[in-house]
């Protein structure tokens, strides 16, 4: 983006993380092979490739399920995030009454929700996303509500100088002065996004990574059942990624603000 | 004085302190003619920035009135042009965008806002910079951008509070000769505050000294410094002794004794005691 992101700066960036995971795989290679533990048990990460292209109809499949319940649910855990966060930063009681259960919505264990809302709504896509929403709208509206709060109120009052009213200030002020802890909201609420798809999926789905996962347990295809881990972890990195991506487009003064504070 | 820009009026606020209140201002008379370039001098916490939030309008005094125009009555948010210490460019603007802000605010169509900023630019020196965002500036630089932003806020009177504060000594010396270029040229009626008393002298028409606890005012002065002003006169003997004036006004927190006319100078200055009655102390050469 900058200068500064040539291939040496690439390099430089990511060869700690691809290095560590190549020799943690490397490890894991050696103690299967060298412990002759069954694969069944314990597939050696070189059988993972092969169990998921030998599968890979399937898993496309069932990937795709996992994702549109991630999305949807993502998209309506932003709204509801947007909007409480904006109601508990602005009206006072909205804020006593609503946030004690915002937190206590966070408190509630997923093993004991999951199955609840699959009483509740059937084994469709509806409580997947519930779930989703659930664990993403939390860091969303905690993040943003800090954000809309901690405006400098002397800009606020510049703005009243010139005659601003209230819609103005929030418009012009609070608003885009929220937006970068909103996007660290959605970035934490992205990378956990695919655990609440996966819980659903897991407790009553005829489809999805969960629902896949499931299904291959009881027959021992450990490799398979590796593979959709791996492609899950990809989805929510995958995910993190994207958000990231949204924020450097949608703000660009924050460009280069991340290189400055690493320097 | 129906005709003054700015009128204050025996205007005293006080607030919540811890127990009891705090009186931040009390009794204060303050007045600019139309075009005069009105400084405010004195220490920190003497409720300067309380004054200036009084007349801007973000609160109401406890007891006075303050006028613009001559009018007491009304609303004063949105006619005053306020440019607060900090220069509160907003980051997510670029330069241009921030200062047409005040314009936005009041419905100006972005295109026309933009090209009317954009005409004040180089006078502002601040030519190619319009799509810079703030963070990149340098510190003179946000300086004239906030200025530029309350220029373009338009109203009568300007209310600059320690708009060089945060400025290096050499910069502050070039905006304050700067800001005087661009005064004389729009003769806008500006009232300034500072707590540097070079800057408050070479600046002023008029000079206030306050001082603290409760604020008060303790000293007004007429500076007839001959304009325009260069830095030369820094080191002018009149310049000089009115320096010491005011110097002994902020130490002792009062007003202090009005000299004999033996202080000779070719300055005209009117000292008022707080509790009023006007010296006129007409020493010229």
């Amino acid at each position: 983006m900058s200068a500064r992101s040539g291939p040496s700066s690439l390099l430089r960036r990511w060869l700690p993380p691809l290095g560590l995971l190549a020799l943690l795989l490397l490890g894991w290679e050696l103690a299967v092979r060298l412990g002759e533990i069954a694969p069944w048990l314990l597939p050696p990460p070189s059988a993972i490739p092969g169990a998921v292209v030998g599968d890979a109809g399937d898993l496309l499949r069932h990937t795709l399920v996992t994702l549109q319940e991630v999305l949807l649910g993502l998209a309506v855990a932003i709204l509801l995030g947007l909007l409480m966060a904006v109601a508990i930063a602005f009206f006072p009681l909205l804020e006593r009454a609503l946030y004690p259960l915002v937190v206590a919505s966070q408190t509630v264990p997923l093993p004991v929700l999951a199955p609840l809302l699959i009483i509740f709504l059937g084994y469709g896509i509806v409580p997947k996303i519930l779930l989703v929403t659930l664990i993403c709208f939390f860091p969303i509206v905690v993040n943003t509500v800090d954000g809309l709060r901690g405006v400098d109120g002397e800009a606020i009052n510049l703005l009243r100088t010139f005659g601003a009213t209230r819609w103005q200030i929030f418009a012009k002020v609070r608003w885009p002065a929220a937006l970068p802890l909103f996007f660290s909201g959605l970035r934490v609420a992205a990378a956990v996004s695919v655990i609440g798809a996966v819980f659903g999926e897991l407790i009553g789905a005829s489809s999805g990574l969960g629902y896949y996962i499931r299904h291959e347990t009881p027959l021992f295809h450990t490799a398979e059942v590796y593979g959709a881990t791996i492609i899950l972890m990809l989805l929510g990195i995958g995910l993190f990624v994207a958000v990231r991506a949204a924020e450097w487009t949608l703000l660009p003064w924050r460009r280069g603000a991340d290189d400055r504070s690493r320097a | 004085m129906s005709d003054a820009a700015l009128a204050v009026r025996g205007v005293s606020k006080s607030f919540a302190g811890a127990g009891r209140p705090v009186r931040a201002l009390d009794g204060v008379d303050l007045v600019a003619a139309p075009g005069e370039l009105v400084t405010l001098i004195g220490p920190s916490g003497c409720g300067k920035s309380t004054l200036f939030n009084l007349i801007a309008g973000l609160a109401e005094p406890d007891t006075g009135t303050i006028a613009l125009d001559g009018q007491g009555a009304g609303q004063r948010l949105g006619r005053v042009a306020y440019m607060p210490q900090k220069d509160l460019l907003l980051p997510w603007r670029t330069t241009l965008d921030n200062v047409i802000l005040p314009l936005e605010v009041r419905g100006v169509r972005r295109d026309e806002a933009r090209r009317r900023a954009l005409d004040l630019f180089p006078q502002f020196g601040l030519e190619g910079f319009a799509r810079a965002y703030p963070q990149t500036l340098s510190g003179g630089m946000r300086s004239r951008a906030a200025f530029l932003r309350t220029v373009l806020a338009g109203g009568s009177l300007l209310l600059l509070d320690e708009p060089f504060g945060a400025l290096d000594a050499l910069t502050r010396g070039q905006m304050q000769e700067w800001l005087l270029g661009v005064w004389e040229r729009e003769r806008r009626t500006t009232l300034f505050i500072t707590h540097d008393v070079d800057e408050a002298i070479f600046l002023a028409d008029r000079l206030y000294v306050m001082t603290p606890r409760p604020g008060r005012i303790a000293l007004t002065a007429t500076v007839e410094l001959p304009r325009p002003r260069t830095p030369d006169l820094l080191t002018a003997p009149a310049f000089v002794q009115l320096k010491a004036r005011l110097l002994r006004a902020l130490r002792d927190g009062a007003a202090p004794e009005l000299e004999a006319p033996s202080l000779a100078s070719d300055i005209d200055l009117v000292g008022s005691h707080q509790h009023a009655d006007p010296l006129i102390e007409g020493v010229r050469r």
